[in-house]
């Protein structure tokens, strides 16, 4: 987000006037403008230059919002992209295997992807973004993050999801979002309530409603609006119920309604309130009836929050600034570097993904924007980064704690690099799906089996064994011993392995095997078998 | 100051942030129509905001074979490319048959892609059992390719 030296004005306001214009004007303090603040010997306010004047027509696209509005929407919505990042790290094994990719424009010379660098990119995006909700290192961390998010992008159309595409725009724009409010005018009082003046807020929106538009014209036609699509698509439950008494046909037109009003909507300031009431239960019901289209739905929200009226931000705001404008205990400035280090320690060691270059790179970049903070004079400002780092770095950490992203990683990649026949790639994702789940049925089976075939039968058979006491309902791992009995000659314990397997699961393979060796036939237990979920 | 009789939109437009905004503007309002008026590929969504459209609902069985000999995808490219290639997007589609033409080298690669879209119905009533709603309502195939991508690259 951009700093200015200056504040730009909007609708014409002419410069002595100040912030006299727009809806910021209602939650301002009648003491807020610079003629009100100043005391009667105090100069006149400084003039803009002259290239800022107002009274053309680029005036118009500016828009005036409470600064505590864009924190908010700033700390939701970069929030939820560094949950969103991390989130997206099971699907980094895909990009490169089998040697194979289609980039979006084969005529842009960006490097391949492949699961290490999307990987980083992914782990770098998480910290970057956590940062920038933070306010930290703006100027920085959010076009490297915009840079990095176009190239995980852009570099592949594995990734064709057309919100991504959307998120990379608001990205681009927002980089050009002010980094701070509006400067006070001068003798204004401190406690005045601050604004900030953007363009690039406007285009966010402006961007919101440009996609709303064409979703709705691709909307226009009899397959949509007779309600096939939507028929196909909406999930059973509640939600489904409810559209199917609406009418399928009803509910798919009142889409495309929903979808034309927001594309006005966002454009005009009056219309904003219910814009905000239709785009997000819009934006709640695509998520209600199951959509998968990731945080997508709350990143919506979270642009939403801008269409809230002003007033919701400025009155907490002005309650809230006094009371936070504390200074910061010596002891907490001297232990931040400190706890900076040993958040990166901690998200090193607790997060059992491949996340160190990533951890490196953002700690390097935080710790130079501290030092050129202490040679420009602000002594403050590196402890402030390192603590924002430290919250940076508990992201990883507290949504590894409450997902799956690990144990999928290292699924996926085992996944896809046994079905495309890369033995050794695959070793290295069992090996690493052990580190996050040391019980797990999946790779003790799978690592056995590369054992059996490598001839380590005594390691096979410990895989094989832990395997089966992991998963005592899957029949897989008692068949594989079985196979190791028959190649050590042990048709007794082959038997054995076949009648414990055969009563877990129905194999007609293994109990062909167990009648040829003179076993019985074995009815498994109704329970059906597990399944592998290593597909991503 | 500009007045209005003297405006310029030439210098207003060479004016920070002025030209950005509007190329900006411009281009995102004009490049959906890409996909309406020149893209050969309608099953080629990207860059058209068409989100939940029924046309990303369509079904292609794709089979690719080497001299004659069916391959298994599956073991050639990663599942996700497969998925993409069900779509119908043919630009993947013949990615995926020039990898081929390059790890065969002289022999010929053809792809068949038998597609099926989504139809409507007289009324959505519930499916037939055992049937998903998508196979209720897909109407009958139209196909793709058939020929050797190794000479000729595209479908």
């Amino acid at each position: 987000m951009a700093k200015r030296a200056h504040p730009r004005r909007g609708k014409g306001a002419k410069p002595s006037k100040s912030t006299t214009t727009s809806a910021t004007t209602s939650t301002a303090k009648p003491d807020a403008s610079p003629e009100a603040a100043a005391p009667a010997a105090a100069p006149p306010p400084r003039p803009l230059p002259p290239a800022r004047l107002v009274g053309e027509p680029r005036g118009r696209f500016w828009l005036e919002l409470p600064w505590a509005k864009l924190v908010v929407f700033r700390f939701v919505f970069f929030g939820l992209m560094a949950v969103d990042a991390f989130l997206q790290l099971p699907h980094a094994p895909r990009y490169g295997a089998g040697g194979f990719n289609v980039p979006h424009f084969g005529w842009l010379p960006l490097p391949e992807p492949g699961r290490a660098s999307i990987t980083f990119v992914h782990a770098a995006l998480c910290l970057l973004f956590a940062l920038v909700a933070q306010g930290a290192l703006v100027r920085v961390a959010l076009p490297l993050a915009t840079v990095l998010y176009g190239w995980a992008y852009f570099s592949s159309q594995l990734d064709s999801y057309q919100h991504h595409y959307l998120m990379w725009l608001l990205l681009v724009i927002l980089c050009f979002a002010p980094r701070a409010p509006d400067p006070l005018p001068r003798g204004a009082s401190p406690a005045a309530p601050r604004t900030v003046t953007s363009w690039a807020i406007r285009l966010a929106l402006v961007q919101c409603a440009i996609v709303y538009l064409w979703a709705a014209i691709a909307k226009m036609t009899p397959l949509w609006l007779d309600g096939t699509a939507l028929y196909i698509q909406v999930r059973d439950g509640w939600a489904r119920d409810l559209i199917e008494s609406i009418g399928f046909d009803r509910a798919a037109v009142m889409i495309v309604a929903a979808e034309l009003f927001l594309a006005a909507a966002l454009w005009i300031r009056k219309l904003w309130l219910p814009g905000f009431a239709v785009g997000v239960g819009l934006h709640v019901g695509i998520e209600t009836i199951g959509l998968e289209i990731g945080l997508f739905s709350y990143l919506m929200i979270a642009v939403y929050l801008l269409l809230l009226p002003d007033v919701l931000f400025a009155r907490p705001a002005a309650w809230l600034a006094p009371r936070l404008r504390v200074e910061v205990p010596p002891f907490l400035r001297h232990a931040a570097w400190p706890a900076a280090l040993a958040a990166v320690v901690a998200a090193f060691v607790i997060v059992p993904l491949p996340l160190g270059a990533a951890l490196v790179v953002v700690t390097a970049i935080v710790a130079i924007g501290a030092a050129v903070a202490l040679l420009s004079g602000e002594r403050s400002r590196g402890p402030r980064l390192a603590w924002a780092f430290v919250v940076a770095a508990l992201v990883p950490i507290a949504v590894h704690a409450t997902s799956d992203v690990a144990d999928d990683y290292y699924r996926y990649w085992a996944g896809s690099s046994r079905r495309l026949g890369d033995q050794e790639d695959a070793r290295r994702a069992y090996l690493g799906l052990l580190e996050v789940d040391p019980s797990s049925e999946y790779a003790h089976y799978h690592l056995g089996r590369q054992d059996l075939d490598a001839g380590k039968l005594d390691a096979a058979l410990a895989h094989f064994q832990v395997a089966q006491r992991s998963a005592p309902k899957r029949g897989r791992s008692f068949f594989a011993e079985a196979e190791l009995h028959l190649r050590r000659n042990e048709p007794e314990r082959a038997k054995t392995a076949l009648v414990a397997g055969l009563a877990v699961e129905a194999n007609p393979q293994a109990q062909s095997l167990l009648t040829s060796l003179g076993g019985p036939p074995v009815q498994p237990e109704p329970t059906g078998p597990e399944r592998d979920d290593d597909e991503d | 100051m500009t007045t209005s009789s003297s405006f310029s939109l030439v210098a207003w437009l060479k004016r920070w942030p002025n030209g950005f905004i509007v190329a900006f503007v411009a281009v995102q309002l004009l490049l959906p129509l890409h996909y309406y008026t020149v893209r050969l590929d309608e099953h080629d969504e990207r860059w058209a905001w068409r989100m939940f459209s029924p046309t990303r609902m369509v079904q292609c069985e794709v089979a690719f074979t080497v001299d004659g000999q069916p391959v298994a995808t599956g073991r050639e490219f990663h599942p996700a490319w497969g998925e993409i290639a069900v779509r119908g997007r043919r630009v993947v589609v013949e990615a995926m048959g020039a990898h081929l033409c390059r790890k065969h080298d002289g022999k010929p690669v053809v792809a068949r892609l038998a597609c099926r879209p989504i139809v409507a119905r007289a009324s959505l009533a519930p499916t037939p059992p055992g049937m998903s709603r998508a196979a209720w309502l897909r109407g009958p195939a139209y196909y793709l390719g058939g020929f050797d991508l190794c000479e000729i690259p595209e479908l």
